[in-house]
C-alpha cells in the first residue's frame, strides 16, 4: 500500500574510536612482521607455543573420528571447549602459583574468579576470554607462522613440528598430565593447592623460572631451536641479536624510545654523553630495515600529532556546534600556529633561526646537516619526539619531527635504496618513496615552507584521515572512523584524536627473550644470550 | 527513519534523482553509493549547489573517485542557495521520495537533528500520492530555470527515473501530504485559513536579522502567540531578532543541548479551532527561504496529517530562553541557506562537461566566451591542478580542450574555467559512456538471477550468465578481502555466535596444509591478466576442458571499447595448436589454483560461517554453482556423467542434511516471514529446477529418481508455507515460458527426456510425495534402537529410522545367529556408495528416544491417514532401489 511517514531522522551514531586513523601504521605493522615474525602485539610468552601444541593435540584426539572411507569427522565445539578448559586450567595454575605473573592471556577474569573462590574449590571455566577457544586463538597466527599448525575446512590440527613441540611440554608435564587432561574433557573443579601443583610443570611462566625441572629445560631448549635455529630466517636472527647488543650497551633494560635511538641512529644520545652503537658486520644486511621502519615510524607520529592538533583547532574555531570550520581559516591557523612554534626550534639550534621563512629546498640542506650528525645532535628524532610527548599541542614540533623523518628517510634512500624498506609500498599508506618523492618535488620546485606546511596539512592530515575512514567505512558500513565530515567548503569536527604508537612488539619481544633465558630481569644479557650472539655472528661472518 | 538502512533494503528500483545544498563526495561514495549499487540502483543523479559542490571538488580532490563515471553530479545555479533536500528512488517494482532537510552528508543523515518525510509506492498499489508528480513538476521547473535548453543527458535521466509504470497508476484523491517547492517564492505558495491559528510552533536553526520571516509567518498563521524553537549552540538568532519576535507574542525556547543533537530540521506546525497545518523540509525561518531568493522544498500536510509534526515537536526536550541567553545571543551572522560573498560571478553557466572522446573534453556554455583569453584548469585524479589553454572551439559556447596526459579519460576530472581571472565553479567532466555502461550493463544481483531463472528479456542468456558470475565473483573477491582484513573481528563474532549445538566439519587428510590462507597473489594473478573472465571460465567449464578454458590466458579479446569479451567456444576450440604444450603447462599451475578458488567456494558455503549467512545468498550460491554446471553441459563441455556428478556434489551439499546451511536457513525463517521470503526468491522453483535437471541425467527422464529427491525435499517442504506452494502449482503453467527462456531450462541436451519427464508432473509429484512422508512421519511408532531387537520383524521387513536432526533413514532387517540387525540406506545421491549404501544401525541404548527405529508395514497399517499407502509405497521404493 502506498504511504507517507514523516519523522526525525534516527542518529548517525558517534565516531567509532579505531585506531590507525591515517592508515599508515599498517604500512610499518608490515615491516615490523618480518624483522620480528616470532611474537606479535599480543602474543608474549614462548612458552604457550609448547602449551597450545600439546593442547590442540588433545583437543585434536578427542574430537576427531576417522572412518574406514578416510573421512575425518571433527567435532569443532568439542575442539574448541577442550582448548578453553585446558587454557584456563593452565592459566589459573599459573596466576595461583604466581600472583603476580604477566601476560597470561584472561589474567583479569581468572583473578576475579579465584578471589570469588576464596580460596576453596576453583572452577574450570571457559569464559576467560571472549575469542572462541582462548589463547589458542591468540597464537595461533604466530603457530602457523613457525609451522606448528596445519588446517583444513578451518580445523587445525597440530603439524609434526607442532607434535614434536607438544611432545616436549608433555614430557614436562610428567604426572599433572592425567589432571589436566580430565580438565580439558569434564573434571569441573581443582583446590588451590592441587593448581599450584600443576603449575610447578605445566605453569606459563616456568621458563622464567631459575630452579626449573630439567624436562622443561630441555622445553626451552626446543622452543629456542624452533625459534632461532640455524635454519631460522636470517631476519628473526639478526633482529634477535641486535635486541640483545642493545641490552649489552645499556647494561640493562632497554625502552623502546632506546631501541629506536640506537637502531636509527645507531646511537644514543643520553645523560651520560652521546654512545654509539657499533654492531658488527652480519648485521649490516638488516640495519637499513631497522632505520627505515623507525624513520617511518617517526614520520607517523608526527602526522597523527597534527591531526589530533588540527582537530582541536577546529573545534576551538567552530563558532557554531555542527557548521564546522572554514577549510582555509583552518589551514591559515594551524600554518600560523606552526609558525608561532618556530622558536621552540631554533632554541636548540643557532641555524634553524629563520627557518620558517625558507623554501623547502634550503629547509632540506639544513635538515640534512643536522640528519647527518645521527645522535649527535639535539635535533633529532628521538629528542623532538620526547618534546613532543611533552609538549603535545605543538604543531611546530609535530611538523620539525615529520620533516626530520623525512629528510631521514631520504638519506637512508640515498644509502641503501628502495630495498631498505619491507613494508607496504601501497601508495595510500604513503610508504616512504611516496613521502621522499613528494619532498624532493616540493624542494625542486622552490615552494615555500609555509606552502609545503599547507600541503602537508592537508594532503597527509586531513585528506588522508578522511580517505582512510572512508576506505574503512566502504569496507564495514557500520564502521565510520572519521574524525570530522565535509559539508562543502567546511570541515565539521565529531572527535578529537592523540597521537601514539600501537605497536609493543619490542617489549614483547624482549619479554619472550628473558622467558627464553637470553636476557635476565634486570635487562642484562645471560651468558646463553652472549653465546647466541656468538653463534649468529660466527655463523653469519 | 534510517535512510541509509531503508536503502539497503530497498528492492526494485534503478534510478535515484537526489536534491543536496552540499555533499561530502567521498563520505556519498564510501556508504550511500555502496547501498545504492547493492539495492540495484544504476543511474544516480546528484544534483547539488553550484559554489558548494566546487567548493567539496576543491577541497576533496583526489578523495572521491566515481563522480562523472560512476554517477552524474549536476551544481545548480539559483539566485539565492540552491537548498532543497530531497531523495528519489524509482523503478520497475518501487519508488520512494524522501523530503526532508539534512543534506547527503554524515551530519545530514542523522549527526544532526534532521526531519524526512517519505513517500513510499510498490507496483502492487492501484493508487500512488501526488507527491511523485510534483516531485518530477518541480524538477522540470528547475531544469528549465537552469538550462537553456535541457541537455539530453537530463532528460534521459528523467525520463528513466520518472518511466516506471507503477509511477502511472492513478493518483490518490485521499487526503495527503503535498508538496511546495521554491524558487516560486515558498510564501506566496502556502494557504492558511482565515481562521487564527490558536498555537503556532516554528523550529529551525535559521532566522533573519529583524526575524522577519517568523514575524511574517505568525502573521500568515493569524498567532496571536507562538512558539520559536532553535539550537543556541548553531543559530544565527541574534539579539535584535529575538526581541522583535518576543514583542510580538513570540517564545523563543532552547533545545536542550545535553540531550539532543545539534539543530538542522525546520519544522512549522500551526492549529486553529478546525484545521492544522504542518510543514517540513528545506526552508529555514528567513527571507532567503519563504520569498524566493533560494530553491527549497517543504512537505506540507492538512488537518490530521498534520498531528505527525505536532507529535514530533512535543516529544523535543526544550526549555524558555533565559534573558541572560538570550543577550548572549549577540550579533546576526548568515546562515548557511543566505549567500555569501563567496558565491562566484563568473558570467555563464555550465551546461555541460563531458568527454567527447578519447583525449578531448567538450564543454558547454549558455552563453559565448571569448576564447583566446580562456584557460581551462583541471584537477586530476590525484587532486594536482593542471591548467590548459583552450586550444579548439567549434564556436563560442562550446570549447573543446585537448588536456596534458596526466587527465585521462576513465578517471575522476573535474575542471573551471578561467577567463581573465573571471573563474567559474569547479565541475565534475562526465564520461557519459562509463555513465551509460553503468546503468545498463551491471544490474543487481537478484535481478540477474531472476533473469536466469525465468528468462526475462533474455536475449544472451549466456552473456547475461557470464554477467552474474563476474558480479558475484567480484563481490565475493571483496568480501574475502574484508574477511581477512578484519579476522580479527570475526573471530570475536565466532566466540558471540557459539550455540550449544556441536558443529561438525568433515576433513581428510590430503587436506590438510600448514598454511591455509587464500593466497592474495593468487588472486591478483588473476586479475593483473584479466582473469576475471578466465576463472569464471573455469567455474564453468571446469577441468574437463582446460585447454580450451586455459586458451584466454594473457590474450582476452577486446572490443572496440576496450572492454574485455568472452571468447566463443568455437574460437577456443579452433585455437591453433602451435601452443598446445604452452597451454598444458600453464594449465598445471592454473588448475591448482582453480582447485582452490572451488574448494574456496564451496568451502565458504559448506562450513565455518553456515550460521551466519542469510537465505538469499546461500540460493545465490546455488545459483552460480548449478548455473556454472548447468551451462557447461548445454554448451557441450562436459559429459552428462560429468554433469551428474557435478550437479550432485553442488546439491547434495546445500540440501543432503538437514543440517546444511541451507536447510538451515530456510528452518530459520520466522513462520509469519515464510510466505513473503518464499515468494520473494521464488524458493521452490529455484531449487526444484537443478534437482529436475538432475533426475533427467538419469534414463526415462529420471522419474525413478524423484523418489529419492523426496528425502530431501522433506528438509525444505518441513517449513514451506503450503498455501504458497499450492499456488506456485496452480500457476506453474503461466510462469513454464518464463522458466523455458531461463539458463536452468535444458532445453537442447536434455529436450528428449523432458518429454519423459515433463517438469510440471515432477515438480506435483515430488511435492505431494514429500508431502505424503511429512504426514506419515509424525505417526509411525518408533522404538529405540536399543530395543531394536524386540521389534515385532521377521527378516527382510522394512524399517526406518528417524534421526534427531530430521534425518530419515530407509533399510530392512535381518537376523544373524539370533540377533536381529538393521541396515539402514544413508545419502541416496551416493552414486557408488559403500556396502551399496547400507550401514547397520547399532543399538545405542544411551541416546535420546528420537533416534527411534520403526519396523515399516506391519505398524503403520495400523493408522489411518491420508496418503499412508503412498507414503509407505515411497519409503519402500527408496529401499529399494
Amino acid at each position: 500500500m502506498s504511504s507517507s511517514q514523516v519523522g526525525f531522522l534516527d542518529p548517525y551514531g558517534d565516531p567509532d574510536s579505531g585506531v590507525d586513523h591515517l592508515g599508515m601504521r599498517v604500512a610499518g605493522e608490515a615491516a615490523y612482521s618480518k624483522l620480528i615474525d616470532f611474537i606479535t602485539t599480543v602474543a608474549w610468552r614462548p612458552r604457550y607455543f609448547s602449551f597450545l601444541s600439546w593442547a590442540l593435540q588433545n583437543a585434536w584426539e578427542a574430537s576427531a573420528k576417522k572412518s574406514m572411507d578416510g573421512v575425518i569427522k571433527v567435532n569443532k565445539t568439542l575442539q574448541r571447549s577442550i582448548l578453553k578448559r585446558l587454557d584456563y586450567t593452565v592459566a589459573a595454575s599459573t596466576l595461583l602459583a604466581d600472583n603476580g605473573a604477566q601476560r597470561i592471556a584472561g589474567s583479569d577474569a581468572i583473578h576475579k574468579a579465584i578471589d570469588e573462590s576464596m580460596q576453596s574449590t576453583i572452577t574450570v571455566r571457559d569464559d576467560h576470554l571472549r575469542s572462541s577457544s582462548g589463547s589458542y586463538n591468540i597464537y595461533v597466527g604466530s603457530m602457523r607462522g613457525l609451522g606448528l599448525v596445519e588446517t583444513a575446512s578451518n580445523v587445525d590440527r597440530p603439524s609434526k613440528t607442532g607434535e614434536r613441540i607438544a611432545q616436549f611440554y608433555k614430557l614436562s608435564l610428567g604426572e599433572s598430565e592425567k589432571a589436566l587432561i580430565s580438565a580439558g574433557k569434564d573434571k569441573k573443579s581443582f583446590l588451590p593447592d592441587e593448581l599450584r601443583g600443576i603449575a610447578k610443570t605445566a605453569g606459563l611462566a616456568a621458563f622464567n623460572h631459575e630452579k626449573m625441572p630439567d624436562s622443561v629445560f630441555e622445553e626451552r631448549l626446543a622452543i629456542r631451536k624452533m625459534l632461532f635455529g640455524a635454519t631460522a630466517p636470517p631476519n628473526r636472527r639478526l633482529s634477535v641479536g641486535i635486541i640483545l647488543h642493545a641490552h649489552e650497551l645499556l647494561q640493562g633494560k632497554v625502552s623502546l624510545d632506546d631501541f629506536r635511538s640506537l637502531t636509527l641512529l645507531q646511537g644514543i644520545n643520553t645523560e651520560n654523553g652521546n654512545i654509539p652503537f657499533v654492531l658488527p658486520e652480519p648485521y649490516k644486511s638488516i640495519i637499513p630495515h631497522w632505520a627505515t621502519y623507525q624513520a617511518h615510524a617517526f614520520a607517523i607520529y608526527a602526522l597523527e600529532s597534527l591531526l589530533g592538533i588540527t582537530l582541536d583547532h577546529a573545534q576551538r574555531l567552530e563558532a557554531h556546534k555542527g557548521e564546522g570550520v572554514d577549510c582555509g581559516q583552518l589551514l591559515n591557523f594551524m600554518s600560523d600556529e606552526v609558525a608561532n612554534d618556530k622558536n621552540a626550534i631554533s632554541e636548540h639550534q643557532e641555524d634553524m633561526n629563520s627557518w620558517w621563512d625558507f623554501d623547502v629546498d634550503s629547509l632540506r640542506r639544513l635538515v640534512f646537516k643536522h640528519v647527518k650528525k645521527r645522535f649527535e645532535t639535539e635535533l633529532c628524532e628521538p629528542k623532538l619526539y620526547a618534546t613532543l610527548k611533552a609538549r603535545p599541542s605543538s604543531a611546530g614540533i609535530s611538523l620539525m619531527l615529520f620533516l626530520f623523518s623525512i629528510a631521514r628517510l631520504e638519506s637512508l634512500n640515498d644509502n641503501y635504496g628502495d630495498a631498505a624498506w619491507v613494508g607496504s609500498q601501497d601508495p595510500f599508506r604513503l610508504p616512504p618513496k611516496v613521502l621522499i618523492d613528494d619532498f624532493r618535488e616540493a624542494a625542486n620546485k622552490g615552494t615555500k615552507v609555509i606552502e609545503y606546511v599547507r600541503h602537508i596539512i592537508m594532503q597527509y592530515v586531513i585528506k588522508q584521515h578522511h580517505q582512510n575512514a572512508m576506505r574503512k567505512l566502504a569496507a564495514v558500513p557500520k564502521l565510520d572512523t572519521s574524525k570530522f565530515s565535509w559539508e562543502g567548503n567546511r570541515l565539521v569536527p565529531n572527535g578529537s584524536h592523540k597521537a601514539g604508537t600501537s605497536n609493543p612488539r619490542f617489549e614483547n619481544a624482549v619479554f619472550c627473550l628473558t622467558d627464553l633465558g637470553y636476557l635476565e630481569n634486570n635487562g642484562k644479557v645471560t651468558p646463553d644470550g652472549f653465546a647466541f650472539l656468538k653463534e649468529i655472528e660466527g655463523q653469519s661472518s | 527513519m534510517n535512510i541509509i538502512d531503508e536503502i539497503s533494503g530497498l528492492r526494485g528500483c534503478q534510478s535515484c534523482i537526489a536534491l543536496t545544498f552540499n555533499i561530502d563526495l567521498a563520505w556519498f561514495e564510501s556508504l550511500v553509493y555502496q547501498r545504492l549499487i547493492t539495492a540495484g540502483v544504476r543511474r544516480i543523479l546528484i544534483i547539488t549547489d553550484t559554489t558548494e559542490l566546487s567548493s567539496t571538488i576543491e577541497r576533496q580532490a583526489g578523495a572521491f573517485h566515481r563522480a562523472g563515471i560512476d554517477y552524474s553530479v549536476l551544481g545548480m545555479d539559483v539566485p539565492g542557495c540552491f537548498h532543497p533536500k530531497a531523495i528519489f528512488l524509482s523503478g520497475t517494482n518501487a519508488a520512494r521520495l524522501y523530503v526532508g532537510s539534512g543534506n547527503i552528508t554524515s551530519n545530514g543523515f542523522g549527526r544532526n537533528l534532521e526531519v524526512y518525510e517519505r513517500f513510499e509506492v510498490t507496483k502492487e498499489d492501484t493508487e500512488i500520492p501526488i507527491a511523485f508528480n510534483q516531485f518530477r513538476k518541480y524538477l522540470e521547473g528547475l531544469f528549465k530555470d537552469h538550462f537553456d535548453s535541457v541537455p539530453s543527458s537530463i532528460n534521459e535521466f528523467m525520463t528513466h527515473a520518472f518511466g516506471a509504470e507503477l509511477l502511472t497508476h492513478r493518483q490518490s484523491n485521499n487526503p495527503q501530504p503535498t508538496l511546495l517547492g521554491s524558487p516560486n517564492e515558498l510564501f506566496g505558495q502556502l494557504n492558511v485559513p482565515d481562521q487564527p491559528a490558536d498555537s503556532l510552533t516554528m523550529l529551525a536553526p535559521y532566522f533573519d536579522p529583524n526575524g522577519d520571516a517568523v514575524l511574517n509567518l505568525a502573521k500568515k498563521f493569524n498567532a496571536k502567540y507562538f512558539t520559536v524553537i532553535t539550537d543556541k549552540r548553531r543559530t544565527n538568532l541574534c539579539t535584535i531578532a529575538a526581541t522583535a519576535i518576543r514583542s510580538t507574542g513570540g517564545v523563543i525556547k532552547f533545545l536542550d543541548t545535553e540531550n539532543e543533537r545539534p539543530l538542522h530540521a525546520k519544522i512549522i506546525f500551526g492549529k486553529g479551532q478546525d484545521w492544522a497545518i504542518g510543514i517540513s523540509g528545506s526552508a529555514n525561518l528567513s527571507n532567503a527561504a519563504w520569498h524566493g531568493h533560494n530553491a527549497e522544498l517543504v512537505v506540507l500536510r492538512r488537518d490530521e496529517l498534520s498531528t505527525d509534526l505536532e507529535v514530533l515537536l512535543k516529544g523535543l526536550n526544550s526549555e524558555d530562553a533565559t534573558e541572560k541567553e538570550l543577550e548572549e545571543l549577540g550579533q546576526y551572522r548568515l546562515g548557511e541557506d543566505q549567500v555569501n560573498d563567496e558565491k562566484t560571478s563568473f558570467h555563464q553557466k555550465i551546461v555541460s562537461a563531458k568527454w567527447v572522446s578519447k583525449h578531448q573534453i567538450g564543454i558547454e556554455l549558455n552563453g559565448p566566451i571569448a576564447i583566446i583569453d580562456t584557460m581551462v584548469e583541471f584537477i586530476g585524479p590525484n587532486g594536482l591542478l593542471l591548467s590548459k589553454k583552450i586550444s579548439i572551439g567549434d564556436n563560442d559556447n562550446h570549447l573543446v580542450i585537448t588536456p596534458s596526459d596526466s587527465v585521462r579519460r576513465g578517471q575522476v576530472v573535474s575542471g573551471r574555467i578561467n577567463h581573465k581571472g573571471d573563474i567559474s565553479p569547479y565541475f565534475v567532466i562526465e564520461d557519459s559512456r562509463k555513465l551509460a555502461e553503468h546503468a545498463q550493463s551491471t544490474r543487481r544481483l537478484d535481478e540477474y538471477a531472476n533473469d536466469l531463472l525465468f528468462g526475462h528479456n533474455v536475449e544472451n542468456p549466456p552473456e547475461k550468465l557470464l554477467k552474474y558470475l563476474s558480479s558475484v565473483y567480484q563481490n565475493r573477491t571483496e568480501r574475502l578481502r574484508n574477511n581477512k582484513e578484519s579476522a580479527g573481528e570475526d573471530d570475536k563474532a565466532d566466540s558471540v555466535k557459539q550455540t550449544n549445538k556441536n558443529e561438525w566439519v568433515e576433513v581428510s587428510e590430503d587436506d590438510f596444509e600448514t598454511h591455509p590462507n587464500f593466497n592474495h597473489s593468487e588472486l591478483s594473478y588473476y586479475q593483473s591478466t584479466g582473469g576475471r573472465l578466465r576463472l569464471i571460465n573455469l567455474l564453468l567449464f571446469g577441468s574437463e576442458t582446460p585447454q580450451n578454458a586455459d586458451d584466454s590466458e594473457g590474450e582476452s579479446e577486446l572490443d572496440e571499447n576496450g572492454l574485455e569479451t568472452q571468447r566463443t567456444p568455437s574460437k577456443r576450440i579452433d585455437k591453433s595448436t602451435e601452443n598446445t604444450r604452452k597451454r598444458k603447462r600453464k594449465h598445471s599451475n592454473l588448475a591448482d589454483v582453480v582447485a582452490k578458488v572451488r574448494e574456496l567456494y564451496l568451502e565458504d558455503l559448506r562450513s565455518g560461517a553456515r550460521e551466519t549467512y542469510p537465505l538469499g545468498r546461500i540460493v545465490e550460491d546455488m545459483q552460480v554453482l548449478c548455473a556454472a554446471i548447468h551451462s557447461a553441459f548445454e554448451a557441450g563441455y562436459i559429459s552428462e556423467m560429468t554433469f551428474r556428478i557435478e550437479l550432485q556434489s553442488i546439491l547434495s551439499s546445500l540440501l543432503g542434511n538437514p543440517n546444511a546451511p541451507f536447510n538451515k536457513a530456510i528452518a530459520e525463517i520466522p513462520e509469519d516471514k515464510r510466505t513473503e521470503e518464499w515468494e520473494e526468491a521464488s524458493l521452490l522453483l529455484a531449487v526444484s529446477l537443478p534437482l529436475y535437471n538432475f533426475c533427467l541425467s538419469y534414463s526415462g527422464g529420471g522419474k525413478a529418481k524423484i523418489i529419492e529427491m523426496v528425502l530431501w525435499f522433506r528438509h525444505l517442504l518441513s517449513f514451506a508455507p503450503r498455501t504458497h506452494i499450492n499456488e506456485v502449482l496452480n500457476d506453474l503453467d503461466r510462469q513454464l515460458p518464463n522458466l523455458k527462456n531461463g539458463v536452468f531450462w535444458m532445453h537442447s541436451s536434455l529436450s528428449s527426456q523432458i518429454e519423459l519427464n515433463p517438469f510440471p508432473i515432477f515438480l506435483e509429484d515430488l511435492v505431494e510425495n514429500t508431502y505424503a512422508l511429512l504426514d506419515f512421519e509424525k505417526v509411525l511408532p518408533f522404538i529405540k534402537p536399543s530395543l531394536v531387537n524386540s521389534l515385532d520383524s521377521g527378516e527382510d521387513d522394512r524399517v526406518v529410522q528417524l534421526l534427531p536432526d530430521g534425518q530419515l533413514k530407509i533399510g530392512f532387517a535381518e537376523k544373524d545367529k539370533g540377533q536381529l540387525q538393521v541396515w539402514l540406506r544413508e545419502n541416496p545421491f551416493d552414486l557408488i556408495p559403500p556396502n551399496n549404501g547400507y550401514h547397520m544401525a547399532r543399538p545405542r541404548g544411551s541416546m535420546n528416544s528420537v533416534f527411534h527405529i520403526a519396523e515399516l508395514e506391519n505398524h503403520a497399517k495400523s493408522f489411518n491417514i491420508a496418503n499412508r499407502d503412498k507414503a509407505i509405497g515411497i519409503l519402500k521404493k527408496i529401499e529399494d532401489y
